[in-house]
């Protein structure tokens, strides 16, 4: 084929399966693309036969008379569509709110960005890409609090706060119950969605998107911010701690490959009226401002700093400091010069990390699973999974040592052990984690299994997760818990469960038929233990929509028992590994 | 010898989570002890005339149950349903089609154990010092009694039982193990065990043993801690359902 005219920037949108017809001069037809954002493959009758028209990054050529064809969109037939890019700020558990919206955006040209899920916020790295985005997405869904009642998360809310504070172009989309009962905290603006069905003001959504996208393309984007790269500017007083401690960050920022400048605030003069200091942080890529417990004149740069959506490290000296870890705000609490060290490392870190762009469900989930998790677990060996079973330690006796306060304990019955495995399920629920997939792993063998730790710090885990830490939970509380990792039509899930007290066992490993003996003995009483972590879309196991939608997308006990039991008894099941956990350690 | 009626015992355990009783209208009592042969219980002894206590016995309420497998029913033709008016013998066929298909059901069946499997296993932990209890013996600590049953099981792989009603009922208004129908055998062939509409029948039980560690062949007691009786549960162990059918 030849190539005789330059190419067209432009895309068509057009249905699937249509069918371009009539000659079409030389042009370089650029790749066409379905209603979902997807490369379509089209039909087209052109000087040199039928042929189709490639994937999205081959494009070819070919001759185009000008003729439109059927089912083109006349909204979009002729406007271009550049790329444009957006933040999503989006709850990393709210998987098909967010497939829905990702989904619009997609159709409408608009690339999402988002910040892969790490357990250190950093606010540095927010404020940066605000700049380097076209735009800011935000999804804001709801969150029940501990009371009941309907809320959000507060960083969400941060995330919106920061685009505002940096006039980024936004779109915002809030759960309409959190609209309602939050008026005052967000814009007018605000586009409520119904969160059980988001679907149901599709047309609403895409005209706001749509509006949103023109305005993006035509100029109404914010200018991206100008700087120089890798110069960073260290604000400090000059008193000898924060002299020292301007030290270490700078010699971290040089190891790193960074320029950075040092400036020490003295007084207030300096502080209002040094214009070279202000065009330092202007200029920078990073600032860091080290503090101290008092207002101070770092405090002024970093208002200067603030006000501009500069990306900057906060760090605040604080001898009585609780926690190292990173506040709502950014502020990092620091009490020796080792634990600035330390931290301002991680952050810093976190801020030269790059984020992923979600490009539908499967990316999504990638995003909310939280990375560098959990030990390894050989899924052949069933009985090693028992090192991931550690009753001793501090917090899982903390927490079980709680729930034994609050049941009534006595002589050991059936109803006894019931009422402990009902409370460690109920605290377990109160502590609002979800459901995620497993920390990526490369073996071919093995699965990561997080720790209870590291499923509090990531606030969610897999059956696998939740299983092991049941079982440590059980086995603190002096009950007889069992693990059963089963291999079903849906592939393999993990319950948890025990035995009554005066459940009689074989020596030998039981059969299924013997373990399905002992449940409708009630002998063995099974749970579904994802039940006790938030769970949007599909169920994960035997469990149904309906009882997930009842539980506010969670099981209460009673039914997570019925889901585990309907799971074990259904055809076909096999079992892949049985854990006597009590059995186990004896050996 | 391995159990001529493995469907069966498999069945029930699946579905009951408790063994069948073979020959299902054998006597069984709570505290019988015995050995398991060729899928039946065979009874030894038990806990009185050993001399130990029987602890507090719990009972369940009564309901009734039905199952079958590898069984296919037919209705005689004066049995149908209401456009014709019932005649005085009312029938139906069953026709067996592998060994070990059955046909079970029972009304007014209640679960009967014994509550306290604690003083259960102290007992007879301390028979087993004193060397009044065997190895392998099975101490029968669950049963099923029913009011009334009609247990029909094919020992081969096709047989045919017809029964006649007495009754002026319809067969399908009433389970087979209602003595209400009055039901009675009036043909057969193939080799098959029944018994219809017998009363006060325990066609369901488990079983503990005294559990031996495999290397000592001595029970394992655990010892007795002052905040509960855990390690004296764990003396026990129950035989699986391939202990029954293989044995």
């Amino acid at each position: 084929m030849e190539s005789t005219v330059p190419a067209l920037a432009q895309r068509f949108r057009i249905g699937r399966g249509t069918v371009l017809e009539g000659e079409i001069p030389g042009v370089l037809f650029p790749p066409l693309i379905d209603y979902a954002g997807r490369s379509a493959k089209v039909k087209c009758r052109t000087l040199y036969g039928r042929r189709w028209t490639p994937s999205r990054d081959i494009g070819f050529m070919i001759p185009w008379s000008g003729t439109t064809s059927r089912n083109l969109e006349p909204s979009v037939s002729s406007s271009p569509i550049p790329s444009i890019q957006t933040y999503f700020s989006h709850s990393y558990r709210d998987v098909p709110v967010n497939t829905y919206f990702s989904e619009l955006f997609v159709t409408a040209g608009i690339s999402l960005r988002a910040d892969q899920k790490t357990d250190v916020w950093c606010m540095a790295k927010l404020e940066r890409y605000l700049f380097e985005m076209d735009g800011f997405v935000s999804i804001i869904p709801r969150r029940i609090a501990p009371d009941g009642s309907i809320t959000f998360s507060p960083y969400i809310a941060q995330e919106l706060t920061l685009a505002r504070r940096a006039r980024a172009p936004r779109v915002l989309f809030v759960d309409s119950q959190v609209l309602s009962e939050h008026r005052s905290r967000f814009p007018e603006y605000a586009v409520p969605f119904f969160h059980e069905a988001p679907d149901t003001e599709r047309a609403r959504h895409t005209d706001v998107i749509e509006k949103f996208r023109v305005k993006l393309a035509t100029g109404g984007g914010r200018p991206h911010r100008k700087y120089s790269e890798r110069q960073a500017t260290v604000v400090a007083g000059r008193e000898p701690r924060m002299r020292d401690a301007a030290s270490h960050v700078e010699a971290i920022l040089r190891s790193e490959n960074y320029n950075p400048l040092v400036k020490y605030a003295a007084g207030r003069d300096e502080a209002f009226d040094d214009i070279d200091g202000f065009e330092s942080l202007l200029n920078s890529e990073l600032c860091v401002f080290l503090l101290t417990k008092e207002l101070s004149y770092s405090d002024v740069f970093l208002a200067m700093a603030h006000a501009h959506c500069v990306p900057s490290v906060r760090l605040r000296h604080d001898p009585e400091a609780k926690s190292s870890d990173p506040e709502l705000s950014g502020t990092v609490q620091w009490k020796s010069p080792d634990e600035l060290a330390s931290q301002f490392l991680k952050v810093f870190r976190n801020y030269q990390s790059a984020f992923p762009k979600p490009s539908g469900k499967e990316d999504l989930e990638k995003l909310a699973t939280q990375s560098a998790q959990g030990k390894e677990w050989d899924t052949s060996d069933g009985p090693a999974l028992l090192a991931y079973i550690d009753p001793e330690m501090s917090y899982i006796n903390d927490v079980v040592d709680g729930v034994l306060l609050e049941v009534r304990t006595g002589e050991r019955s059936r109803v006894q052990s019931d009422n402990v495995c009902r409370g460690l399920y109920d605290l377990v629920k109160r502590r609002g984690y979800y459901y995620s997939f497993e920390p990526f792993s490369l073996s071919t063998v093995g699965q990561k299994v997080r720790s209870p730790l590291e499923i509090d710090t990531a606030n969610s885990a897999t059956c696998l997760d939740l299983v092991c830490l049941f079982a440590a939970l059980l086995e603190a509380a002096r009950q007889r818990p069992v693990v059963l990792i089963i291999r079903a039509n849906r592939g393999d899930h993990a319950v948890a469960g025990y035995w009554a007290p005066d459940a009689v066992t074989w020596n030998s490993q039981p059969t299924l038929d013997d373990l399905r003996g002992a449940l409708v003995r009630r002998e063995l009483v099974l749970f579904e233990t994802t039940g006790a972590v938030e769970k949007r879309g599909e169920p994960v196991a035997a469990e149904t929509k309906a009882e997930r939608r009842k539980g506010r997308d969670m099981l209460d006990y009673s039914t997570a028992k019925d889901a585990a039991e309907r799971l074990f008894r259904r055809e076909p099941v096999e079992i892949r590994h049985f854990l006597d956990v009590k059995k186990l350690r004896r050996r | 010898m391995s159990s001529p009626v493995k469907l069966y015992h498999e069945e029930m355990h699946r579905q009951v989570g408790y063994f069948a009783t073979w020959l299902p209208n054998s006597a069984m009592a709570l505290g019988d002890i015995g050995v398991l042969e060729a899928g039946r219980f065979r009874r030894v002894a038990s806990l009185k005339e050993l001399g130990l206590k029987i602890p507090e016995v719990r009972e369940g309420a009564a309901n009734n149950m039905s199952y079958s497998a590898s069984a296919k029913r037919s209705a005689g033709a004066s049995a149908k349903a209401s456009s014709r008016p019932l005649a005085a013998k009312a029938k139906i066929s069953i026709q067996f089609t592998g060994q070990g298909g059955f046909v079970f059901e029972a009304v007014g069946i209640r679960h009967l154990e014994i509550a306290d499997r604690l003083a259960l296993a102290n007992n007879m932990l301390q028979a087993f010092k004193a060397g009044r209890w065997q190895k392998d013996w099975v101490l029968v600590e669950g049963v099923y009694r029913a009011s009334s049953a009609t247990i029909i099981v094919s020992e081969d792989s096709s047989a045919q039982i017809e029964l006649t009603a007495k009754a002026k009922v319809a067969l399908d208004t009433l389970p087979l193990a209602d003595p209400k129908l009055g039901l009675s055998v009036s043909s057969q062939s193939g080799k098959l065990f029944h018994v219809v509409a017998k009363d006060k029948i325990h066609p369901l039980y488990s079983c503990v043993r005294v559990n031996e560690p495999f290397l000592f062949g001595k029970p394992s007691v655990q010892p007795v801690r002052g905040l509960g009786d855990e390690g004296n549960i764990e003396a026990l162990s129950r035989p699986g359902i391939s202990d029954l059918i293989n044995s």
